[in-house]
């Protein structure tokens, strides 16, 4: 017997949505840019009164991504959404919870840390969502951190990674951002 | 509420009148009931062959259409457009049989759009399925998907993926004496659950089941087809191209030089429709599509000869040996 794929829509469908979504959303985009633009900021020049900045912005991202993305737009075409956005709101509840515990001190960064955060957030902010569009011969679908899944999971563990936490910190936080990559690979497998 | 009686001048009526008399006539003479499960060709649907739903005789033809996946385009209204001619094509072709599901994201909703605005859906054999977790919101759901459609009533309501059958059963069952339904059902997929099924069709009144079949997937051959047939029940094939896995894997194979002689396939939708319909005990496939030739290829394969018993079996060695 075959894999069982439990995917309800097409890509052409997945694209189509992203576009309606992105209409029916607007103006969120330009909220979401400018809280990237802090983001981004606060990375770059941490402050010990800023450390907390980070999950907060995430916080919102996820919440966004879980309660209107998946649970308020995507439930329409896919039975597997509500799960979906249970996860990101679990994943804001965490990121809350960690912005709740007060200022870090800053972090020294490794090279080598530097350079994976840095490209996790290249990616997610350009390579990715620039690669959809070439490949989709249209920017109307375009997913943008912080209002789309795959984005924000890439944002996240780039900010992660770059952020006033350890190791561990960035693992736990980093779990449910890892498991939206992995169904997007999954998803993009089944779609193609 | 029940649905509208059906109007006198619909070909489902009239089949579903020559095939009480058929049934009746077969009874009187003492042959086997299985005759009905031969494919006829009633002028009522033209040259699309079909079938007979053993528990009434009602004929239907032996390729309908499922909508996983290919009718869950949301509001884009492109779309939604485009698959409204896939329907006014199905039933240009003397298609009856369209099953939906509540899982099946907003297929139900396009569904609807689609069918109110086509100029007839005369001969519509409505399929849809409830799957909840609760025994109380089953009557909700279909009722939601009642509005969906534009129906007044479902002519088959089935669990979907055996669900809380236990109680969505006892659900379906007053609402089919209610006249609210008028076939009922249950539904596996992927070769999930076969023994379970068993059980079901073994200790419950059906009308239907739904199962995966096709030329690589035969695991029902084996007691789930029998048993169907010893039971009076419907068989409709799921994933009769294992979604389009069959077509990746022999679309670039030649076809055997007898399939047309032996089965009139010219098409390896042809091939694959056949095979299946042509087993005694299933009464039709349900293939998906959002691609006018691809459904044109599916309803055609609903015309001429089906195989024989011989030939199933040739047809079935030689996707082997590719």
């Amino acid at each position: 017997m075959a894999v069982s794929v439990t995917l309800p829509y097409s890509a052409e469908v997945l694209q189509a949505f992203l576009a309606g979504y992105h209409e029916s959303i607007w103006p969120a985009q330009i909220a979401a840019v400018l809280l990237i633009a802090a983001l981004l900021v606060v990375l770059a020049r941490p402050t010990p009164r800023t450390t907390r900045l980070p999950a907060l912005i995430l916080t919102a991202f996820w919440a966004w991504v879980g309660g209107v993305f998946y649970m308020a737009e995507l439930t329409h075409l896919s039975f597997l959404a509500t799960a979906h956005g249970a996860a990101c709101l679990g994943q804001a509840a965490l990121l809350l919870g960690h912005a709740g515990r007060g200022p870090e001190p800053v972090a020294q960064r490794s090279r080598a840390r530097l350079s994976f955060g840095i490209g996790l957030l290249v990616v997610a902010l350009g390579v990715y969502p620039l690669g959809m569009a070439v490949w989709e011969g249209s920017a109307a679908a375009w997913r943008l951190a912080g209002v789309t899944p795959v984005a924000t999971a890439l944002l996240t563990l780039g900010a992660l990674i770059l952020g006033p936490g350890g190791r561990w910190t960035a693992g736990l936080l980093g779990v449910i951002p890892a498991a939206v990559l992995a169904w997007a690979a999954f998803t993009a497998w089944v779609l193609a | 509420m029940p649905p509208p009686p059906r109007d006198d001048s619909r070909p489902d009526r009239r089949a579903f009148l020559a095939g009480l008399a058929g049934a009746s006539a077969l009874a009187w003479a003492g042959r086997s009931m299985d005759a009905l499960a031969r494919p006829v060709r009633p002028t009522d649907f033209g040259d699309v062959l079909t079938k007979t739903i053993p528990s009434t005789g009602e004929a239907v033809p032996v390729v309908g259409m499922g909508t996983w996946i290919t009718f869950n385009v949301g509001d884009d209204q492109a779309l939604r457009d485009h698959r409204t001619g896939i329907l006014r094509e199905f039933f240009r072709r003397g298609g009856r049989m369209i099953d939906c599901s509540p899982m099946y994201g907003s297929s139900a909703e396009v569904l609807g759009y689609g069918l109110s605005r086509l100029e007839t859906t005369d001969g519509l054999f409505s399929a849809s399925k409830v799957w909840t977790s609760w025994t109380s919101g089953g009557p909700e759901q279909i009722g939601e998907q009642r509005r969906l459609w534009g129906v007044d009533g479902f002519d088959l309501m089935q669990v979907h993926n055996l669900k809380n059958w236990e109680g969505h059963l006892e659900t379906l069952r007053e609402m089919k004496a209610e006249g609210q339904v008028r076939y009922i059902g249950v539904t596996t997929s992927h070769g999930r659950r076969h023994d379970e099924l068993i059980r079901v069709m073994e200790t419950q009144d059906l009308d239907f089941i739904q199962v995966t079949y096709n030329i690589l997937d035969r695991a029902v051959e084996d007691r789930i087809l029998p048993l169907a047939r010893d039971r009076g029940m419907a068989v409709i094939a799921n994933r009769p191209y294992r979604q389009k896995g069959l077509f990746r894997l022999f679309q670039d194979k030649p076809l055997p030089p007898w399939a047309e002689e032996q089965a009139d396939a010219v098409t390896w939708a042809d091939f694959f429709l056949k095979f299946i319909v042509s087993h005694p005990a299933v009464t039709c496939a349900i293939p998906a599509t959002s691609q006018l030739p691809h459904l044109r290829e599916n309803m055609a394969a609903a015309t001429g000869r089906l195989p024989d018993e011989k030939t199933r079996a040739r047809m079935a060695q030689y996707v082997e040996t590719l």
